[in-house]
């Protein structure tokens, strides 16, 4: 899978988003909320952050 | 990523970074807190929007990870405000299963109420029973249900949301008095049928065999079932604590 990050948040489907998060994370529970978010003030960023609907720190 | 939210999952790309950065220098170059600000606030956000967005969803995630989001008030000062709004309380008016958000509070606010109560208690059935809730019943203020001791450590850390203090209802009744309004007053002026000369030497004898234990004894107008009630400057739960430090040493 290519680098999603660098692409336009529209030429990126949902399917591809879902499939990132999982590589990223390794796991198959889906996340809850994303963010592609893209700057260049006041510094240059190009990035993918997911917000996932779990954690195990019990 | 500070910290607290380290369960947030990404990759971020930023070209300003120089490529070959050694370990200890990239740590805490100006650049990486500056990209960790950006999108601390982005995150904090992007949580906020999704909140408005759908907020059963939200209530469900705020279950998993409210405790991040406390951890951050606690720990991030310039973000406080923003992470504050992330918190979601049962409130009395609410019910049990119903959350809301302190913004939600200060709306529902009567015109000249500013403060916002709240009340500890280990259970929401338990808050609801308490003697101290008994000025509020049949009024229309609302009080915060805090159910979970660090809620209260981030209250009384914390002391104000928008200008509104937080104030416990375990504490000084005077605020809640001013906020119910004169109606309460008649009404308890009415009840307390009981005359002088019976109460001033029953309240003697109270301060006097408990003189080691309280401060000061007084008649109470703000119950209505209960005979008698404890209050201090602190909560109940902020009482057992200090207890514990205690024993602890």
């Amino acid at each position: 899978m290519g680098a999603i990050w660098y692409r336009e948040k529209r030429e990126v489907t949902a399917d591809e988003y879902e499939r990132f998060f999982e590589q990223l994370a390794n796991t198959k529970i889906p996340y809850k909320y994303m963010l592609h978010y893209s700057t260049d003030v006041p510094i240059s960023i190009k990035s993918v952050v997911y917000i996932p609907s779990t954690h195990n720190e019990r | 990523m500070p910290h607290y939210l380290r369960f947030v999952k990404g990759v971020v790309d930023c070209e300003d970074l120089p490529l070959n950065i050694s370990r200890e220098n990239y740590q805490d170059s100006g650049l990486i807190t500056k990209l960790r600000n950006v999108l601390t606030r982005r995150v904090i956000k992007l949580i906020d929007d999704e909140a408005k967005r759908n907020a059963d969803k939200y209530a469900q995630w705020y279950k998993e990870f409210g405790n991040f989001i406390k951890e951050g008030i606690a720990v991030d000062q310039d973000n406080k405000d923003s992470l504050f709004k992330l918190l979601r309380f049962n409130s009395v008016n609410m019910g049990e299963n119903k959350s809301m958000s302190l913004d939600d509070y200060v709306d529902k606010m009567k015109e000249g109420q500013e403060k916002i109560y709240y009340i500890t208690s280990a259970s929401y059935k338990g808050a609801l029973t308490s003697p101290y809730m008994e000025p509020f019943k049949g009024s229309d203020l609302d009080v915060l249900v805090l159910v979970n001791n660090v809620d209260e450590i981030l209250f009384s850390q914390n002391s104000e949301f928008k200008g509104k203090r937080f104030v416990s209802i375990e504490t000084s009744f005077d605020d809640i008095q001013k906020d119910l309004g004169k109606q309460s007053e008649i009404d308890s002026m009415e009840r307390s049928r009981l005359p002088d000369e019976e109460v001033s030497p029953f309240c003697l004898w109270l301060k006097n065999s408990l003189k080691d234990k309280i401060a000061k004894v007084s008649i109470s107008k703000r119950l209505k079932d209960t005979p008698a009630i404890i209050s201090g400057n602190m909560s109940s739960s902020m009482r057992m604590m200090m207890q514990m430090m205690e024993t602890q040493g």
